[in-house]
């Protein structure tokens, strides 16, 4: 620039591109200048707001509470959990925080991406869980654990129903050459350790399903009734069902369910519905709730529609130990032990027993054998979905405890 | 605290840049010392203290040194200088290889001290007398966790005479929000892809592609967060050199150690290569010059021996280069050179990221056939990740600068001044809005539901 000012006439062309250079440190200025207020705005305003809004104790979203204001003191400054902490609830109240993760996987999806904290975004809105990878050493040990139970009680009619995942079951649903395991081998693979127990793979009755679009929701890992109910009129012989039900009434409970994937996920937007199928000519029952002492008169808890998790309409979630008594007169008695999958199965197997006693082993740590004696046990059954049951270390434990 | 979180990009930089520009001159740099401590104290408080008596033990060992240099006792001094480097040497191998939670940033802080200790004996400089402008040397938060690591001959003058003006502040802006584009939207996104891979088994395909991503994935980080330092500084008045120019266009290995990191390699330049005697001396003397400088690189990086094999591997492609190729490849096509340049680089990353040597050669050796050609999870990262990948390799080039500056420095296709000034600011604006989303979102943790 400086031999350019000499004293001797700059040449026109030497001008213009002074000028040209000139005219472009200008306007990158101006750009800088524009940028830079523009987003010092955008920033002052998005703290201004997160910081004047009123903190939120609760993400429904998130299903967590929301970290609040640190107090300030010695222990916190030194250990330094006050910094993390102030940070922690700063983004945790930023303003419209729902907003930005939903930004956030717009633009994922935009760009390509094929999953979201661990579920598969795949066709159809279908949010889909990944398959779990077979935990060999504890599925040695649950198989052990059923066959000496089964021979222990060589008297009651031992049965497994294991349910693949939906990314098992819909391989079309899945975003694409999205890695899935082969979970009917897997299943397969368990049945084979087993002896004494009558097992059913779920994954045929349903992936034969004339209309596989229901069998799953798209925003939870759970099946829905009509899934469940799919696997209740196909497997019904191996459940030691006789007679399966044909008819049923049909009840719409919601649409507004948002499932436990699309909070991993992160998409709120679709929602999903929840039916019931009622069997037609359903015997009287009453249900109860040992850890609640409470007795009801329906599988189903209308309130727990108002909450988060809505799946928990059916039998109000999981529970160590629910009782049923019904006016079946069958002369059977079933003792389950059960994952959530369960829950909207039992729906169907009312009509065939007197008694249905469900243990969730999860949280059930009690002995089993009053259980069997008082309630004159004829049936056992093992419901679960695989991808509880391939990576499950309390069924082993609670069976074994009771040995 | 970390330059790529919510907290520190909307409460912690807005309020040390207003204290800053409103404080008084002469109150400055106190101020960026306390800002420093803060910020460091925001990761480990406990660190504090130890930033605090090490910075104190330098400036006392730097004015101890010019004293004996000024009094003629330059056996002493040199004795001192031993004394103190190697007490900062040995504190540091310490850390890295004994105990396991070395405080944040220590290598970086280490060559820094260092740095002032040489420059000081060297007389390049004088010694800092002023201990608040000292501590803002070895301290100043910008540069403290991840560098550049900046020689005190090249920071003294800044220390007590810089101009922190508006135009300075805006530039230093940009550049902060370009490597917070470059950190988190494809350095964070392409590890989470790396990690994907990382799940599945071998194939020829799998073991590319994690070369691949891991190079991007680090080149992203490193030259991201070191655009944000330099940024960062800027904002504050300070003009560091730029720490990385577009490695992975160079033409050799010995271009991309000059343009990788440069700081670092100006470092070993500086201080190891160049009083051993650098390259002007015999060959056998260069040859160790050259392997000295790159089993220091390798154990600089980390504490396991892969680290010393990759530092050893990149020193004997640049002694090859030297001794042997000697440009015998420069009439090759410049896209081939680059290339192989390239590769050389991405089998060295393997040893990086892998944790043993064992491990690297069953990546290298997949890449190379020993595996079966592709997994399905390789295929869908590939598929998943085609964007990102084919932007991240742009990001490679100076294509995406060119394009910025023929469109929107010189205006190229004449649009309306406001129409182009609209379109500028938006697309940066777009920028920080993503970066906001994708550093909100990975705070998003929904807890699953208990009882499932």
């Amino acid at each position: 620039m400086n031999s350019s000012e000499t004293q001797i006439p700059e040449s026109r062309a030497a001008r213009r591109r002074k000028n040209r250079i000139l005219r472009e440190q200008k306007r990158r200025r101006r750009l800088n200048y524009i940028t830079g207020l523009v987003c010092a705005l955008f920033i002052i305003v998005f703290t201004a707001l997160s910081a004047l809004t009123p903190d939120k104790t609760f993400s429904a979203n998130e299903n967590r509470n929301l970290s609040q204001r640190p107090a300030i003191s010695v222990d916190g400054l030194m250990r330094g959990s006050f910094f993390s902490d102030t940070a922690t609830h700063f983004s945790d109240q930023f303003a419209s925080r729902d907003r930005w993760i939903s930004l956030k996987l717009a633009y994922d999806k935009l760009i390509g991406m094929k999953e979201s904290h661990d579920v598969y975004l795949g066709r159809d809105h279908y949010l889909l869980q990944k398959t779990v990878e077979p935990d060999t050493k504890a599925l040695d040990d649950i198989a052990n654990a059923v066959n000496s139970f089964a021979s222990l009680h060589s008297g009651l009619s031992t049965r497994m129903l294991v349910v693949p995942c939906a990314a098992a079951v819909l391989p079309d649903k899945l975003p694409g050459s999205a890695p899935v395991r082969d979970q009917a081998a897997d299943i397969d693979a368990f049945g084979q350790k087993l002896s004494g127990v009558t097992f059913t793979n779920a994954s045929e009755a349903l992936k034969s399903s004339n209309d596989s679009r229901n069998l799953f929701y798209r925003t939870d890992h759970h099946w829905t009734s009509y899934g469940a109910r799919t696997v209740y009129e196909k497997c019904a012989p191996g459940l030691g069902i006789d007679a399966p039900v044909t008819e049923f009434d049909e009840y719409l409970l919601s649409e507004t369910f948002l499932g436990t994937l699309g909070s991993q996920s992160g998409s709120f937007r679709r929602r999903d519905t929840i039916e019931i199928y009622v069997p037609k000519g359903c015997p009287n029952y009453y249900v109860y709730y040992a850890d609640q002492g409470k007795t009801v008169s329906s599988l189903y808890v209308r309130d727990k529609l108002n909450e988060k998790d809505q799946y928990q309409v059916f039998l109000g979630g999981n529970h160590p130990i629910v009782e049923i008594h019904t006016a079946a007169g069958t002369g059977k008695s079933l003792l389950i032990f059960k994952d959530s999958y369960a829950n909207s199965f039992i729906q169907y197997l009312v009509p065939h027993y007197d008694t249905i006693i469900m243990i969730d082993p999860r949280y059930y740590f009690n002995r089993l054998d009053n259980v069997i004696q008082a309630n004159g046990i004829t049936d056992v059954l093992f419901l679960y979905s695989a991808n509880t049951l391939l990576a499950d270390h309390s069924l082993s434990v609670c069976l074994n405890a009771s040995a | 605290m970390v330059f790529n979180s919510i907290y520190f990009l909307f409460v912690f930089l807005p309020i040390a840049l207003v204290l800053y520009y409103v404080i008084p001159a002469r109150l400055k740099n106190l101020l960026l010392v306390i800002i420093s401590f803060l910020f460091y104290a925001w990761g480990s408080p406990k660190s504090v203290i130890f930033l605090l008596f090490a910075s104190l033990f330098n400036y006392a060992s730097g004015i101890e040194i010019e004293h004996l240099k000024i009094s003629r006792h330059t056996d002493a001094a040199m004795k001192v200088l031993i004394a103190s480097a190697s007490a900062n040497i040995v504190l540091l191998a310490s850390f890295k290889y004994i105990f396991d939670d070395m405080p944040v940033g220590m290598s970086f802080f280490t060559f820094t001290v260092l740095s002032y200790l040489f420059d000081v004996y060297g007389e390049r400089t004088g010694a800092q007398r002023n201990p608040v402008n000292f501590i803002l040397y070895v301290s100043f938060f910008p540069k403290l966790l991840s560098g550049p690591i900046v020689q005190y001959a090249d920071m003294e003058a800044q220390l007590t005479n810089r101009k922190a003006d508006p135009d300075k502040l805006m530039d230093g802006g940009v550049l902060f929000l370009v490597g917070l584009g470059k950190k988190v939207l494809l350095a964070d996104a392409l590890g989470a892809g790396f990690a994907l891979l990382g799940q599945a088994e071998n194939s020829i395909l799998g073991a590319w592609l994690m070369m691949i991503f891991y190079s991007l994935q680090l080149y992203f980080d490193f030259s991201g967060y070191s655009d944000m330092a330099i940024g960062l500084s800027k904002m504050f008045g300070f003009e560091f050199e730029k720490n990385f120019d577009y490695p992975y266009m160079s033409l050799t290995v010995s271009e991309f150690w000059r343009r990788w990191h440069i700081s670092l390699g100006n470092w070993f330049k500086q201080y190891v290569y160049f009083p051993m005697g650098g390259s002007r001396v015999s060959d056998v003397l260069i040859l160790r010059n050259l392997l000295v400088v790159w089993l220091l690189t390798g154990i600089w990086h980390g504490n396991t021996f892969c680290f010393v094999v990759w530092g050893l591997y990149h020193g004997a492609f640049v002694i090859l280069e030297r001794f042997v190729i000697k440009g015998r490849f420069d009439g090759f096509p410049k896209a081939l050179r680059r290339l192989a340049t390239c590769l050389i680089a991405g089998i060295g990353w393997i040893f990086f990221f892998s944790p043993t040597i064992p491990s690297a050669l069953r990546v290298i050796l997949s890449m190379f056939g020993g595996a079966a050609f592709a997994t399905r999870t390789a295929v869908y990262v590939l598929r998943s990740y085609f964007i990102l990948l084919v932007l991240s390799l742009i990001g490679c080039t100076p294509f995406g600068s060119f394009l910025w500056n023929r469109l929107f420095a010189e205006n190229n296709i004449g649009l309306n001044e406001h129409v182009l000034a609209f379109i500028a600011v938006a697309l940066r604006l777009g920028l920080l809005i993503l970066c906001t989303a994708s550093l909100l979102g990975s705070t998003y943790t929904s807890f699953l539901y208990f009882k499932f």
